[in-house]
């Protein structure tokens, strides 16, 4: 801990030693350097034109005044920004100092991924984006007071390599990342229950896998900026002073090789193996290709669920003589198997329980009176799944048949394969036909989030499709058109050489 | 010139596909097909037109078929397109895997009368009431709690640009409305939103299908009153003006 004392010092003074002509030169070698700006200067009417704005389309969220207390302040996870306290996750300003005018308008420009925070760049003029700039400044007096003096400007980008990401490994266990971003990176450390922002409100650490959701973007040099700069406001802290900048650089790069973008899909196409796997770490899943769909909070029906913790869940599934077995992978924080008083995590799959007509699927949450759905529900605290018959939300019959349940929660994530049978004799049971798109929809429920019963994260219909094994009369045409064309060639010139023969005698 | 027929024909052939190829918005597989069958045709039957033509025509074919000193490239072609044609067979009779089309209807035809909180609803006699002269002068304050309305509901689907890309917007499917789009509520009159709005998803008539909407039905959440204002808002705010019938 001692280490990173001055860090902390520096956080809480706003103070980072100014950089001498010596020390340039040494940080430009080591590819970013400190450089002066001159913060811009408003007029009264920019202000008020951005205060304008800022009604029109800001306070929604950040409030009339901009202290973040909004409409939809208490339905948006993590909480819209309070403006009055000039404190930012991005800037390229050093730890502890408000943000330059430029971050602040590439923050409203892009948006934060991850967060209700949308890009406002294509909708409003960059002059407008500049006064809404304007007007935030103004809200909080460090920006007068404390302007920034100079940002951090990356001079040379590094190349990634495997050395490097090695290295950066090293670095991201010595310099006790894992003790809130986790072993794996997925935001699970020991520290990560007890994390809270300076306004005292909950936050979690970021789950390095999911790239998508990276609130600074997810280049190497978003990264590297991040973790230089550190996140002010958040536990996160700066580490310009404590790590040496190659090793920043390694760690960028080990942190860019853990995340993955996500590959939204509407269909998860299963392949036919020999036998299905029991673990959901063998080989055979693991070379299966995934599936990733968007989840949204169930917002329909009360009770309505508007932070749902899952945003993703990635789908496989294979198939043999017999089972189809479906892989469900989703990130969770917090193992929850119902024994502390919070409800267990679970995930549920819905299939229509008879085969859609003309393509008219049951209504996407479990299903309607006409058309019901067949529900497979597993949950960690019996660590077993059930089937059941839905006709609506809440009527509900169970099946006495349990579905086959393999897997669970390990290092941040959960792997649950589900198998059943491909045909059954209960006309009730959806019936996996290969070549057919069978409908498919997925709830999840994170229990230390409070999530349970309808307060869940829920999707819309997607596909599942059993690929057929290509046909042997595939094959057979095809190498017959071969032969064939074949024939006629040596037929053809056969015939070419005779006339040609000919001709010479 | 006649040395180069096959070369020339070749190149011909070339520049009109190319051309076509180039033409914006890009002409339909079928249509290509024709034209380019038209340009084979024709050129076939410019060649054959003049003997000597046909004949220099022919010639580098016949060469490369037949003469012995060609042997390693005549091979070469011969083992190549029996294999090609192999391939097209291969790729035409392949069965293919798509997703089924999802077709809908985006705006069906409204009932003349729904059930709106246990009453009666005259959709096609009712106009919104908030714009009525009288209400006028509390137009400012209906909008705010229009705005208010939409954002403790509807922004987390239909955003906060009211573009449709909410934070939520991603998970389903068909996407949520963009209303700064001129083809959404622009085309539609307000008493049809309010109908939308009311009934939802499940409130979609059977000519609609197949349906997946996942507009939760705000009759049950919200008053007449709230819808109309939300209604008033969401024109006003994307800047569009509803339909009228004069």
């Amino acid at each position: 801990m001692m280490r990173y004392a001055p860090v902390f010092m520096a956080m809480i003074f706003g103070l980072l030693p100014p950089a001498s002509n010596a020390a340039h030169e040494e940080l430009k070698e080591m590819g970013y350097d400190l450089v002066p700006v001159e913060p811009k200067t408003w007029s009264k009417e920019d202000i008020k034109a951005g205060e304008a704005l800022s009604l029109k389309y800001c306070e929604q969220c950040h409030g009339l005044t901009g202290d973040g207390n909004g409409t939809m302040a208490d339905r948006v996870f993590p909480r819209p920004r309070d403006l009055t306290w000039g404190i930012y996750k991005i800037r390229h300003t050093p730890s502890g100092e408000v943000p330059s005018d430029e971050d602040l308008f590439d923050i409203i420009a892009r948006g934060m991924p991850g967060t209700s925070m949308p890009a406002w760049k294509p909708f409003l003029k960059d002059a407008e984006i500049w006064q809404l700039v304007g007007y935030v400044t103004s809200l909080a007096e460090y920006f007068e007071e404390y302007p920034p003096d100079e940002v951090f400007v990356i001079t040379a980008k590094t190349e990634s390599t495997p050395e490097r990401i090695a290295r950066g490994a090293a670095v991201y266990k010595e310099t006790d990342c894992r003790k809130c971003h986790g072993d794996g990176g997925r935001g699970n450390g020991p520290s990560a229950r007890e994390l809270e922002d300076d306004w005292e409100n909950k936050i979690l650490a970021t789950n390095l896998t999911q790239a998508w959701l990276f609130r600074g973007g997810n280049r190497v040099e978003d990264i590297f900026r991040t973790m230089a700069t550190g996140m002010d406001g958040t536990p996160m802290p700066s580490f310009a002073d404590s790590l040496k900048a190659d090793d920043l650089w390694d760690l960028a790069h080990y942190i860019k090789s853990l995340g993955r973008e996500r590959a939204l899909d509407v269909v998860i196409r299963a392949v036919k193996v020999n036998v299905l796997p029991e673990d959901p770490y063998s080989d055979l899943w693991e070379q299966a290709s995934g599936s990733d769909f968007a989840l949204a909070g169930q917002i329909i029906v009360e009770p309505r669920w508007f932070m749902p913790s899952n945003n993703n869940i990635t789908v496989k599934a294979l198939f043999d003589g017999d089972e189809v077995g479906i892989l469900f992978i989703w990130d969770d924080k917090f193992e929850d198997t119902g024994e502390d008083g919070s409800p267990p995590d679970a995930v549920a799959v819905q299939f229509p329980s008879k085969p859609t007509e003309g393509n008219v699927k049951p209504y996407f949450l479990r299903g309607d009176r006409i058309r019901p759905v067949d529900y497979w529900q597993w949950n960690n605290r019996d660590k077993k799944a059930t089937a059941a018959l839905y006709r609506g939300l809440n009527e509900v019959s169970q099946k006495i048949l349990d579905i086959h349940s393999y897997g669970g929660y390990k290092n941040g994530q959960y792997r649950v394969v589900l198998r059943r049978s491909l045909t059954t004799s209960d006309d009730t049971d959806v019936q996996f036909l290969t070549g057919v798109f069978i409908p498919v929809a997925f709830h999840l429920w994170d229990g230390s989030n409070g999530e349970e019963g309808l307060k869940m994260a829920v999707s819309a219909w997607y596909y599942l499709l059993l690929t057929p094994e290509p046909l042997m009369s595939l094959w057979i045409w095809s190498v017959l058109m071969v032969l064939l064309t074949a024939c006629i060639e040596v037929w053809g010139i056969g015939r070419l050489k005779q006339a040609k023969m000919k001709k010479t005698i | 010139m006649h040395k180069y027929s096959l070369l020339l024909a070749i190149l011909v052939w070339f520049c009109i596909w190319g051309a076509l190829k180039w033409v914006n918005p890009p002409i339909p597989g079928s249509v290509m097909t024709l034209f380019m069958s038209i340009a084979t045709v024709s050129i076939l039957v410019f060649i054959m037109a003049d003997e000597n033509r046909y004949n220099s025509f022919l010639a580098p074919i016949l060469k490369l078929l037949t003469e012995d000193q060609l042997f390693v490239p005549r091979v070469f072609l011969l083992t190549l397109f029996p294999l090609f044609m192999g391939w097209v067979t291969y790729e035409r009779i392949r069965p293919r895997f798509d997703p089924p089309y999802e077709g809908r209807t985006i705006h069906p035809e409204a009932p003349s009368t729904f059930r709106f909180q246990g009453k009666s609803f005259d959709v096609l006699n009712t106009t919104n009431p908030l714009r009525d002269p009288a209400e006028l002068t509390n137009f400012k304050d209906n909008l705010r709690e229009g705005k208010s309305i939409y954002f403790l509901n509807c922004a987390f689907c239909h955003g906060d640009l009211l573009d449709g890309n909410g934070h939520f917007s991603a998970a389903f499917n068909p996407l949520p409305a963009n209303f700064r789009d001129i083809g959404t509520i622009s085309q539609l009159e307000e008493t049809y939103v309010f109908w939308r709005t009311a009934t939802g998803g499940p409130g979609l008539p059977m000519g609609a299908t197949p349906w997946n909407s996942s507009m939760p039905v705000w009759q049950d959440f919200l008053s007449e009153k709230e819808i109309w204002q939300v209604v008033l808002y969401i024109y006003d705010a994307s800047g569009s003006t509803p339909r009228t019938w004069e």
